[in-house]
């Protein structure tokens, strides 16, 4: 009992002062650590303020008076903010745009997911009849570096002969198929992670295998799921080089490119794309701040799990 | 924790593994196909299809489909290389190559080298909630890129804009950054340095996150200075991620288009035409789909290419020691 605790205490300074305590590095250790405490901190803040600066100045840009605008040199606070680029991005029927974005990005990740988790599953869990199938999956890591770009040409003479070019259901289908490898591969890596332990006692306990799924896997799986579901949002909501190609019309125009033809290549409306841009920004950072273990948790999984 | 709750109680879970082991040994963790040994061939087929459909749809039609392509005139034409032979006379197509490089040698190295910094003060201990520091640090990586070419093509504004306050505090002439061919490739270096070098600090801080902290406490048992601590344990430890973030941000700082879209457009002149751009270009505005698929056969090349070095010379070293 006494050696647990004098090892517990060992334990708890060598946790505090980071080294194995010697007495004369102690004491440098000592002097030293709140310089380099501050200097962490100072560079860290530094670091954040680079980060946030452009969205700050994007968003007081959208506020701005046209006096303030053209006041030089640039105000860091807006001295009389006005909504007046609020109004008119408005005007310009913005909403469509993001009402758009919303409905491509949500359908395209549940549907990838309603694909994926299915095959993701079969590929950790079972017994797979043809060695190809299982290679093909492997590929699926590799895909992820293939630009977009380089299938969305031959795409775009597909959806032309098909005629389904600036259609919402067309880029629904590309965005689903565009992130299911990438999908596949993220949730391989999780499924392997859950021990088939669980799942085999309760087959063997006379569970049905959807049972098993339903009632031991995914409640296992559900926050990797989740995180992977935000991040597939956020692709899709980003997603800015195919709708190039496959959007022509107010129908079916995402926020990217609503905010790509707002930006005056002339001296005007600088407030109004600074607006949309706020628009476009605000569920990210909601989402960073909101939800950021999910996401960080999301963004490291597909590497980890690439390894 | 919820998940522990619910496993714990299930019964039968030590019976099931001594069922087993009499008949075959407990399968590899982490194997793919000896998982289970239930016989479900069709089930998993049915699984698995949808995904392979798309892969093929995506993927490897647009591929087959590419060289079709590459290999056909705009008419439909059997032509052979000659698209091919056309860029490389192309020199519109060698000004968008070389600043593609010349992007790439100058963003890699800067986005890793702010990442790994970046990366080891988060995970220092004198970092305080690293929770916060991360979501703050990572927001540019969820940003679409034609917004962050929007923000920055204010931020460059000449009058509206932030960069040139402090450099007029400074007593620099303002600058006028997009106009001229060379502050605009700063300008864009900055831009895509920005945008990219979170994703070098996420992949970094989950590589440091993997090296055992014991390691340290024997190497400063043995005298080791934190320089040297750094340079033989955490390098060599962190470097199948270094290798992996080398990639991506290579791959991603190529494939830039709404960056350049929202900034300059390819301007002044066609000084800031990236491959991507070209591609864009040739196949959209120009409507010749068959020869800017030259140009996409030459970006995979080059994604390959620099993934396999990247691989050979970072990945593979550490398997060997």
């Amino acid at each position: 009992m006494g050696q647990t605790e004098a090892r517990a205490t060992a334990v708890r300074e060598t946790a505090e002062t980071e080294t194995v305590p010697q007495p004369v590095e102690m004491a440098v250790q000592e002097r030293r650590f709140n310089l380099r405490k501050l200097l962490v901190v100072i560079v860290l803040y530094l670091a954040a303020f680079w980060t946030l600066v452009p969205m700050y100045w994007v968003a007081i840009s959208s506020i701005k008076s046209l006096r303030d605008l053209a006041h030089i040199p640039p105000r860091f606070f807006p001295t009389d903010p006005r909504l007046d680029a609020w109004v008119t991005i408005f005007e310009r029927r913005i909403l469509e745009n993001v009402y758009n974005s919303l409905v491509v990005a949500t359908l395209a990740t549940v549907i990838c997911l309603i694909i994926a988790v299915p095959a993701a599953y079969a590929a950790t869990r079972m017994r797979l009849p043809f060695k190809f199938v299982a290679i093909v999956v492997g590929l699926m890591g590799l895909v992820a570096l293939l630009p977009p770009i380089a299938s969305a040409i031959p795409l775009f003479l597909l959806g032309s002969d098909l005629g389904i070019i600036d259609e919402k259901y067309t880029l629904i289908i590309l965005y689903t198929v565009l992130n299911t490898a990438f999908a596949v591969w993220v949730l391989r890596g999780t499924f392997m992670d859950v021990p088939m332990d669980v799942e085999e006692a309760a087959l063997m306990d006379g569970d049905t295998r959807f049972g098993a799924v339903r009632r031991i896997l995914l409640p296992l799986i559900f926050p990797s799921l989740f995180s992977i579901a935000i991040l597939l949002f956020i692709f899709n909501w980003n997603e800015y080089i195919i709708a190039l190609y496959f959007v022509n019309s107010m129908k079916t125009m995402t926020l990217p490119i609503a905010i790509q033809a707002q930006i005056p290549q002339h001296e005007l409306d600088w407030g109004v794309v600074s607006a949309a841009g706020t628009i476009a920004v605000f569920p990210v950072l909601v989402a960073a701040f909101t939800l950021q273990r999910f996401l960080v948790r999301g963004l490291t999984f597909g590497v980890a799990s690439g390894q | 924790m919820t998940v522990q709750q619910t496993v714990s109680p299930l019964p039968g879970q030590g019976a099931s593994g001594a069922n087993r082991v009499d008949t075959q040994p407990p399968p590899p963790q982490g194997m793919w196909s000896e998982l289970f040994s239930f016989r479900d061939n069709r089930l998993g087929v049915m699984l698995i299809v949808p995904s392979l459909l798309a892969l093929i749809l995506v993927q490897f039609y647009p591929i087959v489909y590419n060289f079709w392509l590459i290999l056909t005139s705009e008419k439909g034409e059997w032509i052979g290389l000659a698209n091919l032979s056309r860029l490389t006379r192309d020199t519109i197509f060698h000004g968008a190559l070389i600043f593609s490089l010349k992007m790439g040698v100058v963003v890699v190295p800067m986005c890793l080298l702010v990442g790994l910094g970046l990366a080891l003060l988060v995970h220092s201990d004198y970092a305080g909630r690293k929770a916060i520091w991360i979501s703050i640090l990572i927001i540019p990586l969820m940003v679409s890129e034609i917004v962050a070419g929007m923000m920055w093509k204010i931020m460059y504004h000449p009058t509206l804009g932030l960069v040139n306050v402090p450099l007029a505090a400074l007593g620099i002439e303002p600058i006028i950054w997009l106009v001229k061919a060379d502050t605009a490739f700063i300008a864009l270096c900055v831009v895509e340095i920005w945008r990219i070098s979170p994703l070098a600090f996420l992949l970094l801080y989950a590589g440091l996150n993997q090296v055992p902290r014991d390691i340290y406490e024997a190497a400063a048992v043995d005298g080791a200075t934190r320089w040297r601590a750094f340079w033989d344990m955490t390098l060599p430890y962190i470097r199948p991620m270094f290798a992996i973030a080398t990639i991506l941000v290579f791959v991603w700082s190529t494939r830039t288009i709404g960056t350049i879209a929202a900034t300059t457009q390819g301007g002044p002149g066609r000084a800031t035409w990236n491959l991507s751009w070209y591609i864009y270009g040739m196949s959209f505005q120009r409507l010749k789909p068959h020869y800017a698929s030259a140009a996409v056969l030459v970006m995979l090349l080059m994604t390959y290419i620099a993934g396999t070095i990247f691989v050979r010379y970072l990945w593979v070293e550490r398997r060997s020691r």
